[in-house]
């Protein structure tokens, strides 16, 4: 078959084109569906729904594991002071109250506000000569974690005997051998048994036996607010910093120059887009950059699990932009666009961080958490291109933006026996560029090094 | 990253200024091709909108390697025959197979085919014809291909393609040989 008519058919269309009217692309936008959720929401749910879930688990699972911890250090202590209080132990029998009272000095320590209340302890007097020996053992009555109570160090005495709770072997099996051992046992509900009866306490208490050595009357609180000096760098990456750039507006002949030869894509591997119409085209900025920050965090633990966080940083970012200065004319800098060159996009930041801790694993020398939180960024100053509205050159443009955009972030971080403490989070947040009409949000990845303002004064000293 | 690469990447992520850049950049031809496969400007239209809402909702499915022009430009025809499906409007004309075409005496006329010419001829014919003469001889579709979109014979698109074949070159013969008398 001959297609030359078809051919000629074909070629009569080439090129046939016809304007349609303004309302087409209203219509069509009004169709069109918005702004993708960016695929970061997914993830920061995602990491609150682990921190959350990893924080009930804790607390469920988990007990007293760092209070003790910090107990144990001062039980060790010497440095601490004692409270020799006797006990006032409201027993449901009349007639072992005295004894008890007699052979024993029961503290109660209220500062201690962490629950053991899955064990259960029991005293049990011994029948020896020296009345004031005692052993006693733990019970294990759901799953929970032995209060470390081997630190107390004690004196043995011969004739004292020790007590194991053999049923229970993962649990610490202590005796007290010597009249001048003090012990501590935090628990919710201590049970004193004697040979007769036995009494029950149902507040947190400590129980203290002689007087020398270290009960502290007083525990690391985790109520207070530790403030550390926080110092920071991280990587960023900015999505969207485009130039939209309109080529319809009019060149400075005399310095508008596109160098790379009538393109950009010839350096540095940074090809702008020259997509659009006849007038338009987009210029993909350089995205990546830098951020380094310093300030203070504190910190308060609110429950043994979480913790909140906060501070006052200073953030300083750059990212590069392909431009070369062309111009100064009425106090404004003018660039042209040049692959081979770069100037740098500033900016300065103070930043105000709220953050919820979230233990989820510890050792006898560090503790770990997931960090979620949000940050309010006071951007101070910025610069960033913007096409000039009547050139097809490029103004750095230098403002106070006193601006605020927020940010959030996940991630995990390290407490080194409060000593220093280290973090890597990701955060995700708006720009206060926003060349393309379309605001850009950057995504970096910060680490964090933080020092306990208690620690540096007491590594002086 | 070539620019149409770049510009595509931008429509993934919704980016508005880059679905207009890439709007206006094809607008204006598409709207030509929806134009040959409909009755009026408005119906072309409103081809051209609902064809460059697929493009947009669609594109990530559009791999870079191919011509990003032509994935838009069988949208568009694909969105026409939709449109002219839903509309029933060249179903009624594969009925006219009756329509008395006089044969022509030479298949391959020596023909000088003026672009505006052409549209608005294509344009007279039936809307069954005027599809089928789009998909053939403009598009390059088999008839066998037209068969499957369109579910008809093929015996009937084979017949109907040549029907609008004759009549569009008996149109623009006559009008060869009117404007040639009517020159000064």
């Amino acid at each position: 078959m001959n297609h030359n008519f078809e051919h000629k058919v074909q070629q009569a269309l080439d090129g046939f084109a016809i304007e349609p009217s303004g309302e087409a692309w209203k219509n069509i936008e009004q169709q069109l569906p918005t702004k993708k959720k960016k695929r970061f929401a997914f993830w920061w749910i995602s990491a609150a729904a682990i921190a959350l879930i990893s924080g009930i688990h804790f607390i469920n699972t988990a007990d007293t594991k760092m209070a003790e911890k910090l107990n144990d250090k001062n039980i060790n202590s010497n440095a601490v002071t004692t409270r020799n209080e006797n006990v006032e132990i409201k027993s449901p029998s009349k007639t072992n109250t005295n004894q008890v009272k007699k052979t024993n000095k029961v503290e109660i320590l209220t500062d201690y506000n962490f629950k053991a209340k899955d064990r259960k302890f029991s005293v049990q007097k011994k029948q020896a000569n020296d009345n004031k020996n005692y052993s006693f053992k733990t019970q294990k009555t759901q799953k929970g974690i032995n209060p470390n109570i081997d630190n107390i160090q004690s004196n043995s005495i011969s004739n004292n005997t020790v007590k194991k709770d053999v049923e229970n072997e993962d649990v610490a099996i202590n005796t007290i051998k010597n009249t001048n051992q003090n012990f501590v046992i935090i628990e919710k509900s201590l049970q004193i048994t004697n040979p007769t009866k036995s009494f029950s306490l149902n507040k947190d208490f400590s129980i203290k036996n002689t007087l020398q050595n270290s009960i502290p009357n007083k525990t690391v609180s985790t109520k207070k607010w530790q403030v550390s000096l926080a110092l920071g760098t991280g990587v960023q990456q900015i999505s969207n910093n485009n130039l939209f750039i309109n080529d319809s507006k009019s060149e400075n002949s005399t310095s508008f120059s596109n160098t790379g030869g009538g393109g950009f894509g010839a350096g540095g591997g940074l090809t702008p887009s020259l997509s659009a119409s006849n007038n338009y085209r987009i210029l993909p900025l350089p995205n990546n950059g830098l951020n380094f920050k310093i300030g203070l965090t504190a910190t308060k633990q609110i429950t043994k699990t979480f913790a909140v966080s906060t501070g006052i940083l200073y953030q300083y970012t750059q990212n590069k932009s392909l431009a070369t200065l062309d111009s100064v004319s009425r106090s404004n800098l003018y660039f042209v666009e040049d692959v081979n060159n770069f100037i740098t996009n500033k900016s300065h930041n103070i930043q105000l961080p709220i953050v919820l801790n979230t233990n989820i694993l510890k050792n006898n020398t560090a503790r770990f958490y997931l960090i979620t939180g949000l940050t309010a960024n006071w951007v101070i100053s910025s610069n960033y291109l913007q096409q000039s509205s009547t050139q097809n050159l490029y103004i750095l443009q230098e403002s106070n933006y006193n601006k605020l955009l927020w940010s959030m972030q996940a991630g995990v971080g390290v407490n080194f026996n409060e000593k220093w403490i280290g973090s890597i989070t990701l955060n995700q947040g708006l720009t206060p560029i926003h060349n393309t009409g379309v605001k850009s949000y950057f995504t970096s990845i910060d680490a964090m090094f933080s020092i306990p303002v208690q620690s540096i004064f007491k590594t002086k000293k | 990253m070539n620019s149409t690469h770049q510009l595509v990447k931008d429509c993934i992520k919704n980016n508005r200024l880059a679905q207009e850049t890439l709007y206006k950049q094809y607008a204006a031809t598409m709207l030509g091709v929806c134009y040959r496969y409909t009755k009026s400007i408005e119906d072309a239209e409103d081809v051209l909108q609902e064809g460059f809402v697929k493009v947009f909702k669609n594109i990530e499915k559009f791999r870079n390697e191919g011509d990003l022009g032509a994935w838009i430009r069988r949208i568009m025809v694909n969105t026409a025959l939709t449109y002219l499906n839903k509309h029933n409007r060249y179903k009624k004309d594969m009925q006219l197979d009756d329509i008395h075409v006089h044969p022509i005496a030479d298949e391959n006329p020596d023909l000088q085919i003026e672009t505006k010419q052409l549209i608005e001829t294509i344009r007279t014919l039936p809307s069954g014809y005027q599809t089928i003469f789009n998909l053939v001889a403009i598009e390059g579709f088999s008839h066998v291909e037209i068969a499957n979109i369109m579910h008809v014979n093929i015996n009937t698109i084979r017949s109907q393609y040549k029907r609008a074949r004759t009549m569009i070159i008996k149109k623009l013969s006559q009008n060869q040989v009117s404007t040639f008398y009517n020159e000064p």
